[in-house]
């Protein structure tokens, strides 16, 4: 990363490196806590502390807000990381990142709102559209009830899908900023997987929002949000939903990769009646798949965020097509790693079925991320089929 | 060494693929040709020597551009996406044309002394056997699948050395044209256009200069390395080089995606548009996934290996297990997808002539290289990770 604009609030410049190196150090930490997420439905104070020292939420936020402004690769990286150990505290530090990445791209006065006095605040989210803000002098009189807002309980800052609604004129879809004090949580988060991730809904009431904690979301689909104005790093342009949902394919081959190490572990000692399971071809031949599988999702989603991080720099734009074939590819690498995990969790046996396994507690987090609607392969399939299979003229 | 002056004349990875890419229609074009000569055509020979696509990997002293491997692979790919079999000429001679450099220097000389664009064909299976004599061998064996013979001056014969009771190999034994009787058998229902003929080699002497160690070219020790020092010599011979294999069947699989596409847009079924139905958009979306995660998958892992090679650190008997594993799994996906479009192509594809139809044959004779079978790759693979013998691999890195 460059380092030449860093300013006087920046902290000392970190490497890809030392950043991949923390998140290594604090992985098996996280699997030792795996149960206890799971078990509070909320991820522990302790990986939120962990995550703050390491600086593993902060690495895309602004140099001025104490952040080191990295590319979403290295995020990508320490995500798959920390999933391999576990899914639902991995989520946390993915979503509070790119959470930090979106707020970079509001009004520079949201920015001053949530970190001037505290680099360290984290955002909480829930992007459908589904609350409405009436124009009011300036800004909105908003309310929403909203699902799906990982870590929330952690959270000072919600970022809010919906509409500016007039009378019968509607327009959006807008991001809409409100702190903790507008925020009532509803703890409603009782699933079978990514139970840790205490993904909560939560309702706003006629709460006021002033114009600059608004985000246009077209614009932020187009990476041209405003606040690229002062912040400059390529990060800042990357369209919303085209190349950040490779943060889910991180999740999700994480995920599939941890899997596949407790798989090995569980598999390499075991007998059944008497005979080794590893000595059979079939299961040696079933790990290479599963590990192709997952080898050949990680680097497809991968060669996503490389080449579109080559775009940016050079200030290149991105084709509809272009941005269809990224979200296809983010599709297809989920659903290789869903086979790849699918494939090991079936050949466990029934022990394997047993709750407070961590092989168990993988598997039911994978199959929920890969439920996740934006990595959904037939919705973007047919998109991406679509655009293609056109005539030539109209793409 | 290279004088300054033919180092700035060595072309960028960038402008050997938009050679590629400037000479890929016009393969297309020759492709129905090519089939039924069942050889590549002289003027595709002619402009691979122009645009330097063989001499990628060879040594700068003999003009070549001693560019990695996987350079050599993504161009593979441009020209397999417009016909496999005229690209399995580029991709093959390109690679022995590195062998050659692996053998010691004056078995060099003696193919490219005179002329830096004599081309190399080979013939591995060690069918060969070298009985030893004073300054080298006599050589004698039947080779088969010599993919473009015809246009080559040299050529790379698997074999063993034989010495009385002692059998010793297999290993790689450079005899010249003169030497080999070419048998023309080859009348095969896919790459037909490679011209991969049967010759034979009796009683030849090979000078002790014209041999490679086997076992040593499978880690990358080669004797070629004391004067060609590039990375891309140290390639291990077989786990690293035969990603060709996965470029030309990748590449394939992307042509044949691309043609049925093209193909698609405007057919009609019973007056129906089939490109508006989302079941054949989505099989066009899952068929692209695949061939861009088979890019990703063997090229990202390639260029992994390369990175140790480059760094001067040899690669693991896991690192060269995983390397294979994941060229065949790419072939694999790349067979999945030209599949799943072939059948969804419908009857008129099925008749002879047609570029989606020989295509598709191409790819199916490509991924059943016997170096690409994916059962082989796995269980190695496999056997290996359950005996503890490493970790599954980590990461890649698939920008350039």
């Amino acid at each position: 990363m460059t380092a030449e604009h860093a300013e006087s609030n920046a902290g000392p410049e970190v490497t890809r490196q030392d950043i991949i190196a923390r998140a290594r150090e604090i992985a098996p930490r996280l699997r030792d806590r795996a149960a206890e997420a799971e078990e509070e439905r909320c991820v522990p104070a302790a990986t939120i502390d962990d995550y703050r020292q390491a600086g593993l939420i902060r690495m895309i936020q602004p140099k001025r807000y104490g952040g080191q402004e990295m590319g979403w690769d290295v995020l990508c990286e320490v995500t798959e990381i920390l999933a391999a150990a576990c899914g639902s505290q991995a989520w946390i530090q993915r979503i509070c990142t790119g959470h930090a990445q979106i707020l970079a791209t509001f009004p520079p006065e949201a920015q001053e709102d949530v970190w001037s006095n505290d680099h360290d605040v984290l955002i909480s989210a829930a992007f459908d559209p589904v609350g409405r803000g009436q124009p009011v002098d300036g800004g909105y009189i908003y309310s929403g009830r909203h699902g799906f807002s990982s870590g929330i309980d952690y959270c000072d800052w919600h970022i809010c899908g919906g509409f500016k609604e007039a009378g019968d004129a509607r327009d959006g879809p807008f991001f809409f900023l409100l702190p903790r004090s507008d925020v009532e949580i509803i703890d409603d988060w009782h699933t079978m997987a990514l139970r840790g991730t205490g993904s909560k809904s939560f309702e706003v009431k006629d709460a006021f929002v002033p114009e600059h904690r608004t985000l246009d979301v077209r614009k932020a689909r187009d990476g041209r949000g405003p606040g690229t104005v002062v912040n400059t790093a390529p990060v800042y342009r990357t369209p919303r939903g085209g190349i950040t949902t490779t943060g889910f394919a991180a999740l999700t081959v994480g995920m599939a990769r941890g899997v596949l190490d407790d798989w090995l572990d569980y598999t390499r000692p075991r007998k059944s009646r008497g005979v080794p399971i590893a000595a059979k071809e079939s299961v040696q031949v079933l790990a290479a798949q599963a590990s192709a599988e997952i080898e050949a999702a990680h680097l497809l989603y991968f060669t996503i965020i490389c080449n579109a991080q080559r775009k940016l720099e050079a200030g290149e734009s991105f084709s509809e097509l272009e941005l269809a074939t990224s979200r296809r590819n983010v599709g297809f690498a989920c659903k290789l790693a869903l086979e790849a995990g699918t494939r090991l969790f079936n050949a466990a046996g029934g022990r394997a079925l047993f709750e407070g396994q961590s092989m168990e507690r993988q598997y039911r987090n994978l199959i929920g991320a890969a439920s996740h609607h934006g990595i959904n392969w037939e919705t973007l399939g047919a998109s991406y089929g679509k655009i293609i299979l056109a005539p030539k003229e109209s793409t | 060494m290279a004088s300054l002056d033919t180092q700035s004349s060595i072309p960028s990875r960038e402008e050997l693929l938009d050679r590629a890419r400037e000479i890929a229609p016009r393969l297309r074009e020759r492709a129905e040709s090519c089939e039924a000569a069942r050889m590549v055509p002289a003027e595709t020979i002619a402009e691979y020597r122009a645009a330097g696509l063989i001499r990628i990997a060879m040594p700068k002293r003999y003009s070549g551009y001693e560019q990695g491997w996987d350079v050599l692979c993504e161009i593979s790919q441009i020209l397999a996406a417009s016909c496999g079999s005229q690209a399995w000429i580029q991709r093959i001679c390109a690679d022995h044309a590195q062998m050659v450099s692996t053998f010691p220097p004056e078995a060099q000389e003696d193919v490219w002394g005179d002329d830096h664009n004599v081309l190399i064909s080979a013939a591995f299976d060690p069918t060969g056997r070298a009985r030893p004599v004073e300054g080298g061998w006599i050589f004698s064996g039947r080779h088969s699948f010599s993919s473009g013979i015809d246009h080559c001056d040299w050529h790379i014969c698997g074999g063993f050395i034989e010495d009385g009771e002692d059998f010793d190999g297999p290993h790689f034994f450079l005899v010249p044209r003169r030497d080999v009787t070419i048998t023309d058998d080859w009348f095969v229902m896919s790459l037909a256009g490679t011209g991969s003929k049967s010759f034979e080699v009796k009683n030849a002497f090979v000078p002790s200069h014209r041999f490679l160690d086997g076992p040593r070219a499978r880690q990358g020790e080669n004797p070629g390395t004391k004067i060609n020092k590039a990375a891309v010599y140290r390639t291990p011979r077989g786990g690293i080089t035969s990603n060709g294999f996965a470029a030309l069947a990748v590449g394939m699989a992307r042509g044949i995606v691309e043609d049925w596409i093209a193909y698609t847009r405007p057919r009609k079924s019973r007056g129906i548009s089939i490109a508006d139905k989302q079941s054949t958009q989505i099989i066009a979306a899952r068929s692209g996934a695949e061939v861009d995660a088979a890019e990703a998958l063997y090229l990202g892992t390639l260029r992994d290996s390369q990175k140790i090679l480059e760094a001067g650190n040899k690669l693991t008997a896991m690192q060269l297990a995983t390397a294979r594993r994941n060229a065949a799994f790419a072939c694999q996906l790349s067979l999945k997808a030209g599949t799943r479009a072939f059948n969804a192509a419908g009857g008129r594809v099925l008749f002879s002539g047609h570029s989606l139809e020989r295509q598709y044959r191409n790819l199916l004779g490509a991924v059943a290289h016997h170096g690409m079978v994916w059962d082989v790759a796995a269980t190695t693979w496999g056997q290996m990770i359950m005996e503890g013998e490493g970790d599954a691999p980590a990461s890649g890195i698939p920008t350039p």
